[in-house]
């Protein structure tokens, strides 16, 4: 395992910064605030494309599906640099990271032909429609039905917390073609356009920022067998080995490292930084953030070099929950009542780091699997 | 101990009729109403029940009555500038205190330029945490929203006069406050114990996971810990104990970390319905972190809780 960046990694990282110090000058104000709002995904809708452009979006995915054939490392430093910046592509990381990978590896020639390319150019956004109202941790409960109808199936159920789902073109879904006796044997993944009849979006008021939240209702919605991705019965699988990295598909530490950054501005220009008691503060959640940019290179380092995916991504993921959270405490206690006003950095980060141990792998889940899998623990 | 630390009967009394109160009135959109809906009909009718006039000189209503008010003003959630009102109404001359107490002024307590409930309020009182002052806005308020939902405002303030009274409303006003968190914190811990309960994943009550349940009961002794001490400020102030104003100053601190600790732990057993404005923890939640934040005036909170060790006779 080494951490020095080789010489193209780091001209890569260089260009980078200097693009995006020159695309962000304009028009991408408090970068580090709320993911996910309508403010946010406009601004992403037109950024993606100048991404695109320069090769940028999709620098990791094979040439063939307009990719720039390039390693996992410079996909991590692309992450790391979007992240430091409050992450402009918007949802769009989600299609960089695991969409079109997941298309990639399990879609038919068709079907790569089709969906690829407008990810590629930055053109569609899509959202993840997993949790459902009674599977939440316990995914494998899910109840959404795809019966076979015709040439396709017949979809009937309901997701829910499906972030981004109000603006997004697809949704990757997960719905049971097999019996609910079968858990995780009998589901399968459907790429459904959202605007095929029988779907409705409606929005769920959340406060982690403006944070869009959805459910998502389902009701006698025909798909094509075409939008059927792998074989039925087998989601199980394609999900778990696409998203294995999505544990750190975000390296949010990279942001609460940014607003760590911007706190300490702030302490400093009012003299706070004297304080001994501060300095620890700001010492140790500096360190929480290095650790869990540390964890997660390791598992970068793993994927680079084609290994299985192993639990240090869940190690990685809790050192990434504990940074935020210790942002979000210190950014309360340092700022005082100033902390309090809606859309400061420290109301923000708060937010933010309220929403870190549940999203993407609650923290308990995380510990758990870390019990199991690195302490040989028995199961509960 | 040689007696029980425990509410006295008529303060009891007093806290049955507030909660009862609270029960009928401070519905889901009381509790939530934003900035600008603020329900004054809930808040005259706290001031019928002479909640908000209870620490005025005449009522002479001690640390203990705050205190059962407070707790479950806390686990109603109510809205309303009810550690301010304890502190205007006990150092306010006798015609300001009085239309606080009736409920018809609002009151903004706090070190400016960053104000409590500026735009609503009728009354300033500016405080450094040692002196208070009745004050004016010497400019207009200008509007913030925060975290908590209280209608906020950056304002300049001009000292008019300064008020009396201050130390033993300050301690009066930390107990009002450490009285609230824990309220609130009992509350959000106890919604979230009843999720862990009845919410099954795995085909079973979360609550069966220790990794669920052991924060539960974690937060669970700090709030306990934090209750017990809140009754012992109040009644070491009703007392005149030299160590009163240490405590009532720990009291705060202690309630503000165990209720912001069984806010989190509320969240997380939430999952995501933790993160929904409907859904019950959240707005609860957030008014804790905001109470528990110490304001730039309350600074010397942590100092005055040390000076109970100087008065403990080991120095
Ligand atoms: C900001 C945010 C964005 C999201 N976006 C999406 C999205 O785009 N698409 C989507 O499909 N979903 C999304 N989700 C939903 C997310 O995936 C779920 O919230 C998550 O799976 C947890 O499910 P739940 O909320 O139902 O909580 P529950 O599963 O009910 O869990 C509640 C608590 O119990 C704990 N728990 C449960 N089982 C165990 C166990 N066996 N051992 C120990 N502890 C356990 C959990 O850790 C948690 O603390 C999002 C959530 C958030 C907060």
């Amino acid at each position: 395992m080494e951490f020095a960046f080789d010489e193209a990694d780091a001209a890569f990282r260089r260009d980078l910064v200097d693009f995006l110090d020159r695309e962000l000058a304009d028009g991408w104000e408090r970068s580090e605030f709320g993911l996910g709002s309508a403010v946010h995904t406009d601004f992403s809708r037109k950024f993606v494309r100048t991404l695109a452009g320069r090769g940028w979006l999709t620098p990791h995915w094979p040439e063939r599906y307009g990719g720039g054939g390039q390693g996992a490392w410079q996909h991590f430093v692309l992450g790391e640099e979007m992240w430091k910046r409050g992450e402009p592509r918007g949802p769009q990381y989600m299609n960089v990271n695991w969409v079109g990978p997941s298309l990639i590896k399990y879609g038919t020639e068709e079907q790569k032909r089709t969906l690829l390319p407008p990810i590629a150019r930055g053109e569609v956004f899509w959202c993840q429609g997993f949790s459902e109202p009674e599977a939440g941790t316990d995914l494998a409960a899910l109840r959404t039905r795809a019966v076979r109808d015709g040439d396709g199936y017949l979809l009937n159920g309901q997701k829910i917390w499906t972030s981004y789902a109000d603006g997004a073109d697809h949704c990757f879904l997960l719905a049971r073609t097999g019996t609910v006796a079968d858990g995780r044997r009998g589901i399968s993944v459907f790429l459904l356009p959202l605007d095929t009849p029988g779907v409705e979006v409606r929005p769920i008021d959340g406060f982690v920022g403006d944070h869009s939240f959805n459910e998502v209702f389902l009701k006698d919605v025909w798909v094509p067998r075409s939008r059927l991705l792998g074989e039925e019965n087998k989601g199980w699988d394609i999900v778990r080995r696409t998203l294995a990295y999505e544990r750190v598909g975000a390296p949010r530490y990279a942001r609460a490292a940014l607003v760590l950054d911007g706190l300490a501005d702030w302490s400093r220009t009012r003299g706070l930084l004297h304080d001994p008691g501060v300095q620890e503060q700001f010492g140790e959640a500096r360190a929480l953030c290095e650790a869990a940019r540390l964890l997660v290179y390791r598992v970068i380092d793993e994927r680079a070099k084609d290994k299985e995916p192993s639990p240090r991504a869940n190690q990685a993921r809790a050192a990434m929950v504990q940074a935020e959270r210790a942002v979000g405490d210190l950014a309360l206690d340092v700022m005082g009542s100033e902390a309090l006003a809606e859309g400061s950095r420290g109301d923000a980060q708060f937010r933010n780091s309220l929403g870190a141990g549940i999203a993407a792998g609650s923290y308990e889940v995380q510990l758990n699997l870390i019990t199991r899998l690195i302490l040989k623990l028995p199961k509960e | 101990m040689s007696d029980p630390l425990v509410l006295t009967p008529e303060q009891e009394a007093l806290a049955d009729s507030v909660g009862r109160y609270c029960a009928d009135h401070c519905t889901e959109e009381v509790q939530r109403a934003g900035s600008d809906a603020f329900p004054l009909p809930f808040w005259r009718g706290l001031a019928e029940l002479g909640v908000l006039g209870l620490t005025s000189p005449s009522e002479g209503g001690g640390a203990g009555e705050v205190c059962a008010v407070a707790m479950e003003l806390g686990r109603a959630c109510a809205p309303g500038p009810w550690e301010g009102t304890v502190f205007a109404a006990r150092t306010l001359p006798d015609a300001v205190a009085s239309a606080v107490a009736s409920g018809s002024r609002l009151v903004s307590f706090g070190s400016p330029p960053l104000m409590p409930w500026a735009p609503l309020a009728g009354v300033f009182v500016e405080t450094d945490g040692v002196q208070a002052w009745l004050a004016r806005p010497a400019g207009e308020v200008t509007p913030e929203e925060t975290l908590g939902n209280e209608p906020w405002g950056r304002v300049a303030l001009e000292r008019v006069v300064p008020l009396d009274r201050v130390r033993e409303a300050t301690d009066l006003s930390h107990v009002a406050l450490a009285g609230y968190l824990w309220g609130a914190g009992r509350r959000v811990l106890d919604t979230a114990a009843e999720h862990a309960r009845t919410r099954e994943q795995f085909g079973r009550p979360i609550g069966s996971f220790q990794a669920v349940a052991h924060p539960l009961v974690n937060a669970g002794l700090g709030l306990e810990a934090a209750h017990k001490l809140v009754l012992l400020a109040a009644r070491a102030l009703d007392g005149a104990h030299c160590q009163a104003s240490g405590l009532a100053a720990a009291a705060r601190l202690s309630a503000g970390r165990a209720a912001t600790e069984a806010a989190f732990v509320a969240h997380q057993t939430l999952g995501a319905m933790g993160y929904s404005v409907e859904g019950p923890v959240g707005h609860i939640a957030q008014r804790i972190r905001h109470l528990s934040v110490v304001p730039a005036h309350a600074h010397g909170t942590g100092e005055q809780v040390l000076t109970m060790y100087a008065g403990s006779g080991r120095t």
